[in-house]
């Protein structure tokens, strides 16, 4: 049972890949129908679904499987033109095929009936197959005297492969074998024709290729392009000897020399992109040499680094005055930092992997709902921790839905705004100093606050009087209060009662910020900035009311000492001014609510401010005292005191006491 | 297969005919609490207080490396404080679930005891000083009471949410 269990999950993480794979290749066979490449790689990854499910013993998944690499097949011989109506067909069933895997997850077996579907590929099978059947019934006719080039149709990169691997020697020979009529093990004879061909020269090309022939799949002409030094007359009785071959043709193609030379002269250029090739050709899965990890022992051994960076911090302080100690901790240091930084990495993984899922969500809401979207996206191999990745999809799934939705305008609208038809939604990814940084962005309506602000109002949300003392930017993030959609008919894309406040409160757990701008008639965008990593991270020790906290580094812009009489009193707010910035000062301790006095910093010749930074603000937090700047482990305080206002965790400090972490965000 | 099943439902008879408690006190009260919803006993240690938290929660400790909130029972409970010193309480630490654990502040930690099921009855309203919820139930031990605590149960859903939603 436990074997199983492994294999399953083994079955589950790869069939997810693969059905990633197919989502993204179907999606680019539509702009590229003709391309082999993807055809190929589309075909490969439903054969290797097809063999997993087989293993496991799915039937539904593999019949369906099964089918689409037969859909496949054709297009790949050009047997069947690629359409739209194909393309969609393909993709319904890259969903019917998750649908099972979801059975599967979900009840151990196949629920889905997918007997219908099924029906539909059949049909597509037999009627786009039959147009097309008589077309080569056609050219075989027409290619009967012995012109039979036409059945090997090579691309570019073909030739150039051929002409690559020509010397001077070797001749080009398109062969016709003609197996006997009543040949028994056919798969066996062609199979036997192709090795024949492949020790006498570089076979460049069969049709049927090496799968079908062993498939079985195929009449009794079998056409090969073979790349040889040998003579026509010995080739034609190599393959003629081979038992229930009735007829062999062969043409001998001239060489054309001047592509040779050219070749020759970037010979080394195209050695070298065409190893690449060959290395993307054999898989379209990167194959490194990888292992799979559980989260879960990540997670552990993070857990022990951070104890480890405890325990140095600790052997640090005791600061003893020898030789011998400074250099072990000077060693300690560096290697508990490599370690550190080791496991980051590993925990790492480029954000691609849930960018991936969303161009064919574009696609499919856009033809939904009328509208011509080009989603850019950049930056997909930025990486991030793996535990911010999972939390990622459903918010940024959530923004582009809005953008689709209420951003990007119908073709017609967006006409008569002068815009091209076409809208863009700019999804983009970047590293920025220790912040991941994450746009979505769009050319479509932008927000009216005006509309907001109504909306706001009839929802409770806010006060008219409230409304109106608004600042623009307070305006615009009304949106992300709970309860709020501002779409006029709830539709299924974008109003489903959940909003952006999920994102928000999403964003915010994640320790990270969500920001929103936008222009009427302009655009939209979105900006999701996150720390790079959730669990370690350098910040500033301070002291208030006598216990320690940590403020990270990341949402520090400095730190002053300033005297009391620097301080300004604007509207009843105390200010400082700083390079001609006018910065409001806070007192923390008032800020945390602590059963102190306040304001007896004024008392004090030097008062500590930690100047705090936001997307847009800037303020002064007065501190009792500045202590180091160290790394610290961010710890949560636990199920229980989640969402503690302005604390976001606790850390150990060198001494084996507790420090809370600030959440300065909301006191910015 | 038989065998093991047999043996299980064995040890369960036994079980339940005979649980294991560890008695504490908290202000003239002594109470009882199954060993097998404790981790360990520890002597006191200093905690970090959090700002703006309820009164009961007494700060967080650091417990070999985890971070662990301590709830002052006396408090909770609404119990009258006791006269014992503070350094010589301990910290009786509930694992809840599989990942997080809470430290229980209490008086004294005086014995471990087996009670038999029989002697276990529902709780009375003579403990109508606790809120009954978190009460499994009372047992007769020489002629006193031995009130019976579920110490997961100590804090209820509501006050859960209400820890989550602490604002100012």
């Amino acid at each position: 049972m436990d074997n199983r269990d492994q294999y399953l999950q083994m079955f589950f993480d790869e069939s997810a890949e693969y059905l990633q794979q197919l989502n993204e290749n179907v999606l680019l066979l539509e702009e590229n129908p003709e391309d082999e490449e993807i055809i190929n790689a589309v075909f490969r990854a439903a054969h290797s679904v097809k063999g997993m499910s087989a293993t496991m013993g799915y039937d539904r998944l593999t019949d369906l499987t099964h089918r689409i690499e037969n859909i496949l097949a054709k297009v790949r011989n050009k047997e069947l033109l690629i359409n739209e109506y194909i393309i969609d067909t393909l993709f319904s069933g890259l969903d019917y095929i998750k649908l099972l895997l979801d059975d599967i997850r979900a009840n151990g077996e196949e629920v889905t009936d997918v007997s219908d579907y099924l029906y539909k590929l059949e049909e597509i099978l037999e009627n786009g197959g039959v147009i097309q059947e008589t077309e080569e019934i056609e050219m075989e006719v027409e290619t009967g005297q012995q012109d039979f080039t036409g059945m090997l149709p090579l691309t570019e990169e073909e030739k150039e492969d051929i002409y690559n691997k020509m010397t001077s020697d070797d001749k080009i020979f398109n062969i016709k074998v003609m197996l006997a009529e009543d040949c028994l093990l056919k798969n066996v004879r062609g199979y036997m024709i192709l090795k024949k061909a492949q020790e006498m020269g570089y076979l460049a090309k069969s049709n049927p290729d090496q799968r079908k022939i062993e498939d079985e799949d195929f009449g009794n002409a079998i056409y090969i392009k073979l790349v040889s030094s040998l003579r026509e007359k010995q080739i034609k009785q190599e393959l003629a000897d081979i038992i229930d071959v009735d007829e062999v043709i062969i043409h001998t193609e001239k060489k054309e020399v001047e592509v040779v030379k050219e070749v020759e002269k970037e010979e080394k250029k195209i050695l070298v992109d065409n190893s690449k090739k060959q290395r993307e050709g054999l898989s379209n899965i990167q194959v490194s040499p990888t292992v799979r990890v559980d989260i879960k022992k990540l997670d552990n051994l993070m857990n022990m680094v951070g104890e480890l960076l405890i325990n140095k911090t600790r052997l640090e302080g005791l600061n003893i005055q020898s030789d011998v100690y400074q250099d072990i901790i000077q060693q300690l240091d560096r290697v508990t930092q490599d370690l550190h930084h080791i496991v980051m990495q590993i925990r790492m993984v480029p954000i691609g992997g849930i960018f991936n899922r969303f161009p064919r969500m574009v696609r499919d809401l856009s033809k939904e709902l009328d509208k011509e979207i080009d989603l850019i996206i950049e930056g997909a191999d930025t990486e991030l921790d793996r535990s911010l990745i999972d939390e990622l999809g459903d918010p940024l799934m959530h923004i582009l839905r809005n953008s689709i939705d209420h951003g990007i305008e119908r073709p017609e609208i967006r006409k008569q705004k002068g815009k091209s038809p076409e809208g863009t939604i700019l999804l983009r990814a970047y590293q920025k100093g220790s912040e991941i940084i994450i746009e979505v962005e769009d050319d479509g309506a932008g927000i009216d606050t005006d509309v907001i602000v109504k909306k706001a109002i009839e929802r409770g949300i806010v006060t008219p009087d409230e409304a109106r003392q608004m600042e623009e930017r307070d305006r615009l993030n009304l949106i992300f209060q709970p309860g709020f959609s501002t779409s006029e008919q709830v539709t299924d894309i974008s109003g489903r009662g959940v909003g952006m406040d999920v994102v928000r409160s999403v964003v915010e757990a994640l320790d990270g910020q969500v920001y929103l701008e936008s222009e009427l008639d302009v655009g939209t965008r979105f900006t999701i900035s996150l720390p790079l990593t959730l669990a370690i991270t350098q910040a500033l020790m301070v002291v208030i009311n006598d216990e320690v906290y940590a403020i990270p580094l990341g949402s520090i812009s400095e730190t002053l000492l300033i005297s009391p009489d620097e301080i300004m009193q604007v509207r009843g707010q105390e200010v400082i001014l700083l390079r001609e910035n006018t910065i409001p000062l806070v007192e923390a301790s008032r800020q945390l609510n602590l059963p102190v006095e306040y304001g007896r910093y004024r008392e004090n010749e030097e008062i500590p401010v930690v100047i705090i930074k936001s997307a847009e603000r800037q303020i002064g937090l007065i501190v009792d005292e500045l202590l180091n700047q160290q790394e610290i482990v961010i710890k949560s305080l636990g199920k229980y005191l989640v969402n503690i206002k302005n604390i976001s965790g606790a850390t150990i400090v060198g001494d084996g006491d507790v420090a809370l972490i600030l959440d300065v965000r909301n006191i910015a | 297969m038989l065998l093991s099943n047999f043996k299980n439902r064995k040890k369960d008879d036994i079980q339940q005919e005979e649980r294991q408690f560890i008695v504490f006190t908290v202000g003239q009260e002594r109470f009882g609490v199954d060993v097998n919803q404790i981790k360990q006993v520890i002597p006191v240690m200093e905690a970090t207080h959090i700002p703006n938290s309820p009164s009961f929660v007494k700060g967080v400790i650091n417990l070999r490396g985890d971070i662990i909130p301590i709830i002052d029972l006396a408090d909770k409970l609404s119990l009258k404080q006791s006269q014992v010193d503070e350094e010589k309480k301990r910290i009786i630490i509930v694992e809840l679930d599989e990942i997080s654990n809470i430290g229980m502040l209490v008086d004294t930690v005086t014995e471990m005891i087996r009670i038999h099921a029989d002697k276990i009855t529902d709780a009375p309203e003579i403990a109508r000083a606790v809120h009954t919820d978190y009460i499994q139930g009372v047992a007769k031990i020489d002629k006193q009471l031995l009130i019976l605590l579920n110490l997961n149960k100590v804090l209820t859903t509501e006050e859960l949410i209400e820890l989550g939603k602490i604002e100012f």
